[in-house]
């Protein structure tokens, strides 16, 4: 099981290291040992690896914790008020999440677009656009996750801090979210990964200009074609991309297994 | 009434205000653009923010209506649309607006006319209408003053030529300098003078026109274009196409309604319907063979690395969660590489020659394997959790009854991780049926199945089969059909989905 | 008065946020152009100077890989380009769907040999700037094959088998098992996509793809499948070549780089045909085409007279993508050994590709046939009795 586990990364490493750059027939240990891949994809101009990483960090980051930020505001508001329309807002954003996303990435260039006609940082080839929309995304199954959750807490924490004085907003952050901190924790990971791999709309909005790319969509560059695949650098590049990301979930784990099933199932 | 105005309210409205102005000025802009829809989105976000964060006293709506405004401009609205595409004949040939269509065939009709060479203009502001004119002599003798909309002959006395016989100034006009031409460029490319011979005068650069004679002309109060040399009528057909009695159809249609068509072809055409019934099993197939398996190396790896036996369990723990935490982009390109057939690394490995991916079961079991990789970790997690919560007690319980590890696993342990896990499980189902990733990075869908027009491949699932029905190039697009088929893939999740919900136990708090 | 008076202060502080935020419309001048990936800087490089003179910004944009990359739908929504760089063969759907303009008066016609303005043109006009041509080649390991690239078929396929039997290769030629590459194999075999006569075609609705030829000789194709000259595995990475397991393979301008990277002595030539001579492969010219939705029509007119087909420009963007160059001036100049002019001198002989606007529609179904050969599903020339019927029947 473990072999399965870890298969494909062995091999990512393996055919990082190996020169001559042909993942289909690579030996384990590879014959010819270097960095030159790594050289490789430091150095080439147009296809700016670390200015790739910048891109996936901020989108990713800026738009997980978007959607952390929305997705708890009205988890808390779908579970601690009582107002009319609820049971329905809480089907609909289901629903609303299941329907095919790929259709729309031409209707969101178009709208994006006319953004950028307004505002430029909102426009093509920025970041912002593409972070408020997977910030769209952010009421679905996450928002229900933090409801389940939400609905753990004994709602006379919140009667008590009311007594005391406490308002609405003062309730929520000083009293709610640090309750919940690992539902958050492995909601925002899960969203962060989901955007770290997202690459259709990515691409559409921010464009495939050297500079704009994401690891994602950067790095698919290299075996984009299906003659010249160019698995060396590729894969030195995925090694790269890949450590902090495991890094930050080996950190992380403690939660993942609490943070996964109690959310859904209110523990 | 006292105003207390400390730095945090201050923020909060300069913060506030701004982006409902923001939205407001984006709402003005759509306007322009006419985009009706979007126009009043931003107008009435503005309006509702500024009402809900100044007088309004209700809080849930505070906290909810940020998320609604997103879910609606990125999520909804673009749904709308597709499902608005789906009843239209969106497709390759039918891409654009009927007056867009009508004014390219005449276009495309023109032809150099008679050897004419090219005829140098000028481009001149009228004094009075502050209107842009093309100046030109054509044929020799006769001088004009034209644009798209309207044509005015020149007396030989208003022009003014100098030493070197090039125009220097047109009374009633004021000629555009070099600078000022290029500025105009764009709207000169546009315009077409039209003489009363029926020949037109278009522009090929900065200094020359070009004389067609157009062999269509269009009669918008007919609605009919005419081939002024057959004479043969084309009247618009119910496809968004300009035909002719003999049934000629001329290039390019338009994009029109057409109703239920698409939905109704996925039934009666054969062509689409014998690959949709292929990919449609696989889909369901595929769902459930990965949510099953899935489930059951999870269940097992729980229930082995739950033991406190076991030494490394952490360790293991933490080799398990890597797929997750490997961007599956990446890793499922790894995989594709891995499984190159006869010298791949996975052919090597067991000294088989498998042609996977090329190969309508093997590929359907490479995809299978792929997609178990990148699942597993996450029902191994469910599963631990759903473990860990079962009580020690009623286990404990059971074993002091005398009840044998494997009844208290049949017994007790799997019945509550069933209840726990049931309405994930679903939901993974819903997911699987949406993901196309794997499917898209790995094999593309292929292999195509044989003898059918159309990119069907044995791994296709519905929602890439649509991804390939509207942007691949190779079937050539057709929109409309992907439209409606995701709307039909949206169905089918939404009543998988609705089913799980109803099964979920948060369910029970909504009320 | 409190809420009036937080409202107009909000008003206030926002509107003037919103205004120094907010910019005017884009300046005129500006024309974005769609190029192959890759060749963005060649474009900016050898068009500044233009570009500066002209007071023209120019915004060069890498396409996506596929077809029109979402042409068809940003365009007529104003979003789409002014000039796109595509292959000729998109030339009749690009048409049928009104998303270009005719280029007539644009095209210098003396500059460009007949055969490649044949493939930008589509019903009497002309619709792209040639900018280069493509097409496959047969490269030879010089370590297996020291003779050096194969004169005649029997070279070829005795080679093959003979170093396949001795175990040195493990398959003949390395290459995808589809219509595109197999072309100059059909080709020489008597079968042809259209009818067509010295180059051009003659009847785009008479279908050749089981033509009374290709019928007698198909058993062919099935044979060299079971020799091994072909690799039945249709997932080609070039690899076994590569690796020097491969006597020979089909490679295209793309695969340049990787061949070189690999470090192999290699030869390229054009395919022998088993009737003798040569056997064609399809030419694929890359052109750029003018939007009907451009707003800047005038001066992308100008930049394709001025640049685009212009010597200078043509052999700079033919050493970027290893393609042959499509003006005759720029060719020119290509040294006939120079990995260029070999592809050049065997794409002399080539046939262009069709450019019909239902293209689409012939690669899927010749396309399918080579895989259902190819996986062993049928018999070649079942698969392209098959194929041809259905095609017929689609092309109506």
């Amino acid at each position: 099981m473990a072999c399965f586990a870890l298969f494909p990364l062995v091999w990512m490493i393996s055919a990082a290291f190996d020169v001559t750059g042909q993942i289909s027939t690579q030996q384990l240990i590879p014959l010819h040992r270097g960095l030159a891949n790594f050289t490789q994809l430091f150095s080439n101009k147009e296809k700016p690896f670390f200015t790739w990483v910048r891109n996936s960090m901020v989108v990713a980051i800026c738009a997980a914790a978007m959607q952390t930020i929305i997705g708890a505001s009205a988890a808390y508001s779908l579970s601690r008020h009582r107002f009319r329309g609820r049971k329905l807002t809480l089907t609909t954003i289901l629903i609303v999440q299941m329907f095919p996303q790929l259709l729309a990435a031409t209707t969101l260039f178009l709208i994006i677009n006319t953004f950028g006609k307004t505002f430029v940082f909102l426009g093509l080839g920025h970041q912002l656009p593409l972070i408020l929309i997977f910030g769209g995304a952010a009421l679905g199954v996450n928002t229900w996750m933090l409801k389940g959750f939400f609905d753990t807490i004994p709602s006379e924490i919140d009667e008590a801090a009311t007594i005391d004085g406490a308002g609405h907003f003062l309730i929520f952050t000083r009293i709610i979210v640090p309750l919940a901190v690992p539902v958050f924790v492995v909601i925002s990971l899960l969203s962060f990964i989901g955007i770290l791999n997202e690459y259709l709309i990515t691409s559409v909005i921010l464009g495939l200009d050297g500079k704009n790319m994401t690891v994602a969509v950067g790095l698919q560059q290299f075996i984009y074609g299906q003659y010249g695949k160019n698995w060396g650098p590729f894969t030195a590049g995925a090694l790269l991309a890949t450590i902090p990301v495991l890094a930050l979930f080996m950190f992380l784990q403690k939660f993942l297994v609490s943070g996964l099933v109690s959310g859904s199932t209110k523990g | 009434m006292k105003v207390r105005l400390t730095r945090g309210t201050f923020l909060k409205y300069a913060f506030t205000y701004s982006i409902a102005l923001s939205l407001l000025f984006m709402g003005i802009r759509f306007l322009q653009s006419r985009s009706w829809f979007l126009s009043v989105f931003f107008t009435s976000s503005a309006c509702i923010l500024i009402y809900l964060y100044t007088f309004h006293k209700k809080v849930p709506a505070k906290y909810l209506v940020p998320g609604v405004l997103f879910l609606v401009l990125f999520q909804i609205y673009p749904s709308f649309y597709s499902g608005y595409v789906a009843f239209t004949n969106d497709s390759n040939g039918h891409e654009i607006s009927k007056s867009q269509a009508i004014s390219t065939i005449v276009e495309n009709s023109n032809v150099p006319f008679n050897n004419a060479g090219p005829v140098i203009f000028k481009v001149a502001i009228e004094n009075n209408s502050k209107k842009l004119f093309l100046i030109f002599e054509y044929p020799k003798n006769s001088w004009w003053a034209g644009n798209s909309s309207s044509l005015e002959q020149l007396q030989v006395s208003q022009i003014v030529k100098s030493s070197d016989s090039s125009i220097e100034k047109v009374h009633g006009f004021r000629l555009l300098n070099s600078n000022e031409t290029e500025a105009v460029s764009g709207d000169l490319g546009d315009i077409q003078v039209k003489l009363k011979s029926g020949l037109v005068l278009q522009a090929q650069d900065l200094q020359t026109l070009q004389v067609f004679k157009p062999s269509m002309v269009y009669f918008p109060a007919k609605d009919e274009l005419v081939n002024v040399e057959s004479g043969v009528r084309y009247h618009p057909n119910n496809n968004g196409q300009m035909v002719s009695q003999s049934g000629e159809a001329l290039f390019p249609g338009w994009k029109t309604t057409v109703g239920w068509r698409n939905f109704t072809s996925i039934i009666h055409n054969a062509d689409i319907r014998h690959p949709l019934l292929k990919v449609l099993a696989w889909t369901f197939l595929n769902a459930i063979i990965l949510v099953a398996l899935g489930f059951l190396m999870g269940l097992c790896l729980a229930l082995i690395f739950n033991s406190p036996l076991l030494y490394s369990r952490r360790i293991y723990r933490t080799i398990f969660i890597v797929p997750m935490a490997i961007p599956s982009v990446l890793s499922v390109l790894v995989w594709s590489g891995l499984f190159t057939a006869q010298t791949g690394v996975i052919d090597r490995i067991f000294h088989i020659s498998t042609p996977w991916l090329t190969d309508s079961l093997w590929a359907r079991v490479a995809v299978l394997i792929v997609e178990l990789w990148v699942t597993f970790p996450y029902m191994f997690l469910i599963c631990t959790g759903a473990i860990q919560a079962i009580p020690n007690e009623i286990i404990e319980a059971a074993e002091i009854d005398g009840a044998s590890p494997l009844k208290v696993f049949g017994l007790i342990k799997l019945p509550l991780v069933m209840r726990t896990v049931a309405p994930l499980l679903v939901a993974s189902g819903a997911m699987a049926l949406n993901n196309f990733g794997v499917i898209y990075l790995l094999t593309g869908g292929g292999p195509t199945f044989p003898n059918t027009n159309g990119n069907a491949g044995a791994t296709d699932i519905l929602i890439s089969y649509t991804y390939k029905l509207a942007f691949n190039s190779q079937e050539g697009s057709n929109y409309g059909l992907a439209s409606a088929l995701s709307i039909l893939n949206f169905i089918l999740i939404g009543l998988i989905s609705v089913y799980g919900l109803r099964r979920m136990k948060t369910m029970e708090g909504v009320n | 008065m409190k809420k009036v008076l937080r409202l107009g202060l909000g008003l206030l502080v926002g509107s003037m946020m919103a205004a120094g935020l907010s910019v005017p419309a884009q300046a005129a001048g500006t024309l974005t152009i769609w190029v192959n990936s890759g060749e963005e800087s060649t474009y900016k490089v050898a068009s500044s100077a233009w570009a500066s003179k002209n007071h023209v910004t120019l915004n060069i944009v890498a396409k996506c890989g596929l077809g029109d990359c979402g042409m068809a739908k940003l365009a007529p929504a104003g979003a789409g380009p002014d000039l796109v760089e595509v292959t000729h063969d998109n030339t009749g759907s690009l048409v049928s769907s009104g998303l270009v303009v005719s280029l007539g008066q644009t095209v210098n016609k003396s500059l460009f040999p007949a055969s490649v303005l044949q493939g930008v043109s589509f019903k009497y006009s002309i619709w792209g700037v040639p900018l280069s041509v493509s097409n496959i080649a047969l490269a030879t390991n010089l370590s297996l094959v020291p003779s050096g690239a194969p004169k005649t078929w029997k070279d070829l396929e005795s080679t093959s088998t003979s170093l396949i039997s001795s175990g040195k290769a493990s398959v003949g030629v390395v290459t995808h098992l589809d219509g595109y590459f197999l072309q100059p194999f059909f080709d020489s075999l008597g079968g042809y996509v259209f009818q067509n006569k010295s180059g051009t075609y003659i009847n785009t609705k008479q279908v050749g793809l089981y033509s009374k030829a290709l019928a007698s000789n198909a058993s062919l194709m099935d044979k060299w499948l079971s020799e091994k000259l072909f690799d039945k595995s249709n997932t080609y990475d070039g690899s076994a070549f590569t690796n020097g397991k491969a006597p020979f393979a089909i490679v295209g301008p793309w695969s340049i780089d990787g061949l070189d990277k690999a470090g192999i002595k290699y030869d390229l030539s054009g395919i022998p045909s088993v009737n003798g001579g040569t056997a064609r492969a399809f030419s694929g010219v890359s052109a750029l085409y003018l939007s009907n939705f451009s707003k800047q029509k005038l001066i992308a007119r100008q930049f394709l007279s001025e640049v685009a087909q212009s010597a200078d420009f043509q052999t700079a963007l033919s050493s970027k993508n290893n393609s042959y160059p499509a003006s005759m001036a720029a060719a020119a100049n290509v040294d006939s050994n120079s990995v260029i002019g070999k592809f050049g001198a065997y794409g002399a002989q080539c046939i262009p590709m069709p450019n019909i606007a239902a293209m689409n529609t012939v690669w899927t179904y010749w396309n399918n046939a080579f895989a259902d050969w190819a996986s062993g599903k049928s018999k070649f020339g079942a698969a392209m009795q098959s194929a041809s019927k259905n095609l017929t029947a689609a092309l109506g």
